[in-house]
Parts: C-alpha cells; structure tokens; sequence
C-alpha cells in the first residue's frame, strides 16, 4: 500500500536500497551541515552571562542626563505611565520637580535594571520614586524579556548581574527556555537574524518593484501604520487579548514574589534611602463595569501586605470611578490629553494630602 | 498545547519513542488516548471533560442505534448533544446577542443575558466528526463499535483533534482497530510534510499577517492597501491552514496512520465547485454527505429550490466557520456563487478545453476568492462598508500606496517560496539533491523564523 501524500515527492523510491540510504544521508548531513557552519560561525553572546556583555554608554548618558535634572519625583513605568501621567501638570500642582522616565513595552526586568544600575548610582538621588504598573506585572519577572525585549534589557546591564541571571536565569524561565539558553545561547540571536532576513526580503521585494529605496518604503509603513490611523476599538481588543498574560494568577502571591524582581528592587531603594511609591492603574475593564476576580483581589490584598511591611506605599487606582471608560483611548491606555491630564490631577491631589499634610 | 510549542516537541518525541516501543495494540491506544487528553488539556483541563461527555454519548448512541427498536430516538440524541455543545460553547452569545439587538430595535430593553463562554478549542471539529458516526450507523454505512477505547482514540486522536482533517469514522477506525508496525517508508515520508507545515506556518503566515492584521485594524484603509491586505490574507489562511493538515498528517504518519488530505492547491481552481472541492475538503465533504445531499441537493431541479438547498448548506458552512455575521455572509456569498455557476452551466465537474479560456476562469474564480476572503477577515461588516466607500485612496503622492505595493511585493515573495515547495510536490524534473538542498534552507529558515510568541492557528477558532 502507497501512503504517499504527494506522488512524486516520496523520498523513497521503491528500489534501491543504497540510493535511499545515500539520499538520507546526504540529506541529514546538508541540513546538519548548515546548522554547524551557523554555529560555527556564531559567536556567543550568553543572554544573561554577564562577562559576556558588549557595553554601550546607554547607561552613562542616561545616568548623566538624570543626574543634571534633579528630579524630586521620578516617575517609572511603560507606555501606561507615558499615557498616564502629565509630568508637567504633576510638577506644577505638588510643586516638585517631576520628571518620568518610560519605556514602551517595558516590565519588571527593565524596571529593576533602571532601579539597580540608574536611580540608586546617580549622585542627585530622587526623593521619591512612583511606579506605575497593572496586575501582576511585579513579580512576572519573565514577561517581556525574550525576543524584541532583550537587546533593550541587555543595553541596561553591567558586567555584574547576579540577581538578574538568577530571577530570569534560573527562576523566571521555563525548563525548556533555560536548558535551551544555556546550552544553545545562539538560539536567542535568532531574532536578529530574522530581523534581519525580513528586511532583507522587505527591501528587496519593494527595490525590484519600484523605484524607490528600502528606507523610504519602511518609512511609508510607519506613516500608513501610525497609531492616529488606526480603528481604536480594534487596537483596544487587540490589545486587551495580548495582555490577558499578566491578568493570570499563577500561584500565591508569596511563591511568585520569591522568583521575583520586587524585594530586589526594595532592597535597591532602601540602601538608597529613597521612598518608593507603588501605583496600581485603573484598567479599562474596570472602567467598563467587569468586577475585579476574586484571585486578583487575593493578590493584590498580599501585594498590599508586602509593600506595607517593607513601608513601601500603594496607591490603589483599580476602583477609582472618576477614570471612567470614556477617557481611554486604546487598551488600558488613557487618552493622550483628557484622560492623561484627569488621572494627573488625581495622583497630584492624592499626593498633596498624604505629603503636604505631613509637611514633607 | 499546539504544534509550534516547545512542549509539543518534548511531548512528541516521548510519546513516539514509548508508542513504537510497546508494540502490543490495546497498550499503543491507551497510550494515545492518554496522550491525546494530555494535549488537548494542556491549558485547559476542563475541555477533556467536554470530549470525555461526547465521546460516551456517541459510543452509547451508536450501540443502541444498531440495536434498539428506536433507531431514529438515539440518533436524536446524538444530534441534540453534538450540536448543542455547539449551541451552548458556540453560538450561544451570538444568538442572545442578536435576540437582544432585535428587542431594543422595536424599543424593549431586555436585559442581557449573556454568558461567559470560553470557546473550546476544535469542539467544530470532533463534533463534526462523533456526529458522522452515528450517522452513518444510523443509515447503514457502518457498524456500532464495541471497544469503547478504539472508539475514544478515534474522537480524541491528538494529531487532528483541534482543526481536522475531519476525518470520517469508516477511515480513521479501521486504523485504530488494526495492529499497526513501523514502517520506515511512512516515517521518512513524514518529513517533508512536516518541514513544509513549519515553513508555512512559522515563516509566511506569521510573518505576512502582520501586514494583514495591521491593514484590517486600520480605521480608513485605501481601496489599494484593502486589495494588498486581502491577497495577504489568502496567503496568509491557506499557509496556516494546509501547515495544520501538513503537520497534523505527518505526526500521524510516523504512529502509522493515515489521515485524509484537506488542500490539492485551492487557488488553482477554476469554478466554486473546484474550489471547494480543493479548500477544506475534509468540512466541504462532510457537508456534501450529511447536509447537501438529505437535504435534496443532488436530485433537485427546480431553480428556487436549488437555490434554497446551496444556500442553506453554504449558510451553515459560513456558519460554522464562526458565530458572527460576517463568517454566514461569506457562506451566503459563496452560495450564491455556486447557484450562479450551475446556472450558467460551469458548475459541476466544468472544465474549459480551451487554455485561454481555463486562465480566464482561473482568474475569475481567484477574484471572487479574495473577494470571499475580504468578508471572511472583515473584523465586522460596518467596518468593511467604511473601508469600501473610502475608495480614493490612489494618490501616488501618498505613503499608504507605497506601503500597498511593499506589503504586495512580500506576499508576492512567499507566493514565490510556496509555488517553489509546490512544484517539488509535483514535479519529478528537480534532482533528488536540489529537493535536499530546499528542505536544508527551508529547515533553517523555520529555525530562525520560530517565535516563541507566535501566532495560534486561525482555524484553531473555529
């Protein structure tokens, strides 16, 4: 009986042992063949080997340039905190200096590299540094470190990152992931590569077609791919399906904290004698009517307890009905002028009852 | 768990090496069953429990179909179970959704009761699958099963348990029944059909949709970034879904069995009957036995009933494909379609003679594909009549255009690199160490290309 699925394409004839045999070895070796020029032609950049490290003056220059702001305040956090708050409007309603500093798509990794290796090393040390984060993110140490994530992280690093190998080396990572950067760290440049081979085809496909360059066509995909181009409601479910990750509560909040970045990042600040601020932000589902699931609210209650003992603040925005659903403009992004200025004017408020009332 | 994760190939690899290493029949079953509830409660235990309730029903159904008085009551059965744990899991907010819509248009405001239904996974796809069992028991065309564990592996078998092939049980459960051994030939003949699924999947779908899924998020997209985003997307669904089959074929292969091909090169089709019997062929066939044809399709003469019958299978084809309007106009329109083409006297088995005339249906037949297609990957009909009335977008000043052609230009690409793999399928003129040489490149290339957070399968939804 054939089986074959495509006629011709059997890779068996049916006679002449040695032709097969010879055609699956020949066939075995060019792959492996590739596969060992690939590797020998790679040299190895351990991800989280610290030694191993190409340092640029990343750190320097963003150390230096926070360093001559003196900020009072300095606010952290990703695209949430560059949509949630008004650093201007911040400055002048509590009247300190303010100043934010954010990266899209960032989470704790990057955050505790800012704490570890920016914050705490600058002479001009801020007084009080606020966190803006959802969910679980703290003590998801693993979440956004792997593929796009990782140069940016890896710019963040010094040649001693013991804490970091161990939370994301050892503890943050599945089994497989670990065994895989450990033995075969090449696999991990894999997305320069691809980075590279998709704008290969990209710039090839567009410079035999027409007239123009590479550079001038990627140029045109991000004007025609822009944020103001896009349909809000469906970036938002986009948006809301790829974030469901941090929503999920794996274990007690205990067991997640021990794998975690979080009392790292309150050590950092206590050898630093700066005062940390946690702000939960209010998510859009919040804001539509979904009530809070009871395993989060566990969650947050022994977050809550964490920071408390640690004399860390929270401050809880999940329930703030003032930040209603109209104010969000993607996701659980607010609105780059309505709902950033309101949820601005909130946290100041909020800021100069605890703080002014207690003369600091 | 899925084909491109991690744990897939751990979870694999020890199933492979235990199964062929126990040899005895009943203990390779086991094995699978255990395996396949292994899979597919990976994220979600609970959807064994749903497949555990299907498969006791059909099997008691079965028997008692063949051997009660009541032939009809237990096929009743059957059917009320299958396709309510559709209606429930499927389409029930759907319908609520729709109910509710209606009431507020005529100015009652119910309130909305609306459920938080998770949608199992590929719960169209065994459904399908238990219910042609029972009935083809019921009409005759086979025999109830007594091995409650063959009958299991059948419905649960982990390969195509999520997106097909649907396959049929007089196929699948001979397979299941009989003592299988390793065949080297199989094994070997496995590989191609696997690395061409992984190429498919991981290098052109996940990286042509996201033009596409960028395009269809796009608030006022021109007619020309519509049309590069529609032909993305034809390539983009064809390479996702015939990589499932390619895939879940050959991991099926190597444990020595054969499932049923669902793609022969869809979009060289010259009518929509071609097409369908080319797109999918494992749902369309399934439709044609169980639906089209009770329903009359077959035998029927008269226009308006003709037209009721292809119309009423297509419908429920859109249908099925997803509970939303836009998936039943799809089905309408590819209906419509058929009824066209039989009136005009090219449906059937229609084959031009002529060549000019076979290039001028194929491109015919490939526009109204991708029109298909643009209502199938619409995110909703108001969005797609926005996007169709804003058709002044051709300014050749404008970005949007040179976008158009750049994203046209990669599709273009991995069209390329798809007919490459296609004629190696068919064409014995390349040497044996050319085909080597591709399957090396395609190999390295699935390497690089894998993200560990890719894509699901978009069939995975239906």
């Amino acid at each position: 009986m054939n089986f074959s699925p495509y006629g011709e394409l059997n890779l068996m004839e049916k006679n002449g042992t040695i032709r097969k045999l010879a055609y699956c070895v020949m066939m075995t070796s060019i792959t492996l063949g590739v596969v060992a020029i690939a590797l020998l032609t790679y040299k190895p950049e351990a991800e989280f080997h610290s030694a191993a490290y190409s340092k640029s003056d990343y750190l320097e220059k963003m150390k230096t340039s926070l360093n001559s702001a003196k900020p009072e305040v300095l606010f952290v956090g990703n695209s949430m905190l560059e949509c949630g708050l008004n650093d201007r409007l911040f400055s002048r309603l509590t009247g300190t200096r303010t100043i934010k500093m954010f990266r899209g798509g960032s989470a704790s990794a990057v955050w505790y590299l800012y704490f570890k290796n920016i914050i705490t090393k600058i002479e001009n040390k801020p007084e009080k540094v606020v966190l803006y984060f959802r969910d679980t993110m703290l003590t998801k140490p693993e979440f956004r470190t792997k593929e796009q994530y990782l140069d940016y992280i890896k710019m963040l690093t010094t040649d001693e990152e013991p804490e970091l190998e161990l939370v994301l080396y050892n503890n943050g990572m599945s089994m497989s992931d670990s065994f895989m950067l450990q033995y075969f760290p090449f696999v991990y440049e894999r997305a320069k590569t691809r980075d590279k081979l998709s704008n290969l085809i990209r710039g090839s496909s567009i410079e035999a077609t027409t007239l123009y360059s590479a550079g001038y066509a990627d140029l045109a995909l991000k004007k025609t791919f822009e944020e103001s181009n896009m349909d809000e409601s469906l970036v938002t479910a986009v948006q809301l399906e790829a974030e469901k990750e941090i929503g999920k509560v794996t274990d007690d909040f205990e067991v997640l904290l021990e794998r975690s970045f979080l009392p790292y990042i309150i050590e950092l600040v206590k050898e630093a004698d700066i005062e940390l601020i946690m702000v939960r932000v209010r998510k859009r589902v919040y804001a539509e009517g979904q009530p809070e699931p009871q395993y989060m609210k566990d969650y947050i209650a022994g977050l809550k307890n964490y920071l408390e003992s640690n004399n860390v603040r929270l401050l809880d925005y999940t329930h703030c009905k003032e930040i209603d659903a109209s104010l969000f403009e993607n996701g659980d992004h607010l609105s780059k002028q309505k709902g950033k200025d309101t949820f601005t004017i909130i946290l100041a408020n909020d800021f100069n009852k605890i703080y002014k009332a207690k003369g600091k | 768990m899925i084909f491109t994760d991690l744990e897939f190939l751990y979870f694999y690899v020890g199933l492979f090496v235990l199964y062929w290493a126990i040899r005895n029949k009943t203990a390779q079953n086991v094995l699978l069953l255990i395996g396949s509830y292994v899979f597919y409660g990976w994220v979600h235990p609970w959807f064994c429990l749903l497949i555990a309730g299907s498969t006791v029903t059909d099997f008691v159904c079965g028997l008692k179909i063949k051997s009660s008085s009541h032939h009809k009551r237990w096929l009743v059965i059957s059917l009320v179970v299958n396709l309510g744990l559709l209606g429930v899991f499927k389409y029930f907010n759907f319908f609520i959704d729709n109910v509710y819509e209606l009431l507020a248009g005529v100015g009652i405001h119910a309130n909305r009761m609306t459920l938080r239904i998770f949608l199992p996974v590929g719960i169209s796809f065994y459904t399908f699958q238990t219910l042609s069992y029972t009935i083809d028991i019921y009409k005759g065309k086979l025999g109830p099963r007594k091995s409650f564990l063959d009958f299991s592996v059948f419905v649960a078998f982990f390969p195509q348990l999520v997106a097909g092939p649907i396959e049929r049980a007089s196929r699948l459960l001979p397979q299941v029944e009989s003592r299988r051994r390793f065949n080297p030939e199989q094994f070997m003949e496995a590989w191609p059909l696997l690395i061409f699924g992984y190429f498919k999947k991981l290098v052109i779908a996940d990286n042509i949709s996201i033009y596409v899924d960028k395009i269809f998020m796009l608030e006022s997209p021109t007619l020309l970034l519509l049309i590069a985003g529609t032909l993305g997307f034809a390539l983009q669904i064809f390479a996702d879904f015939s990589a499932y089959t390619d895939i879940a074929r050959a991991c099926s292969k190597m444990l020595g069995f054969e499932l049923m091909e669902n793609f022969k090169s869809p979009y060289l089709a010259i009518s929509p009957s071609d097409f369908w019997r080319r797109w999918h062929i494992s749902l369309s066939s399934w439709i044609r036995d169980y639906l089209y044809i009770p329903l009359g399709g077959s035998r029927v003469a008269g226009n308006l009933k003709f037209f009721y019958v292809v119309m009423t299978t297509m419908t429920l084809a859109g249908l099925w494909h997803g509970a939303s309007w836009h998936f039943v106009i799809w089905g309408m329109y590819h209906g419509l379609l058929l009824f066209c083409y039989h009136k005009l006297g090219f449906g059937g088995k229609w084959e031009p003679k002529k060549l000019y005339t076979r290039i001028a249906a194929w491109a015919i037949m490939f526009g109204f594909t991708n029109i298909g297609w643009l209502l199938f990957r619409t995110p909703n009909m108001a969005w797609l009549a926005k996007a169709v009335s804003n058709g002044g977008g051709l300014r050749p000043d404008d970005f949007s255009m040179l976008a158009s052609i750049e994203i046209l230009a990669m599709a273009g690409f991995f069209w390329m690199w798809t007919a490459v793999m296609y004629s190696m399928k068919s064409g014995p003129k390349w040497h044996k160490p050319l085909h080597a040489v591709v399957y090396g490149i395609l190999l390295v290339m699935c390497i690089i290309f894998y993200r560990q957070q890719g894509g699901d399968f978009i069939y995975f939804q239906f």
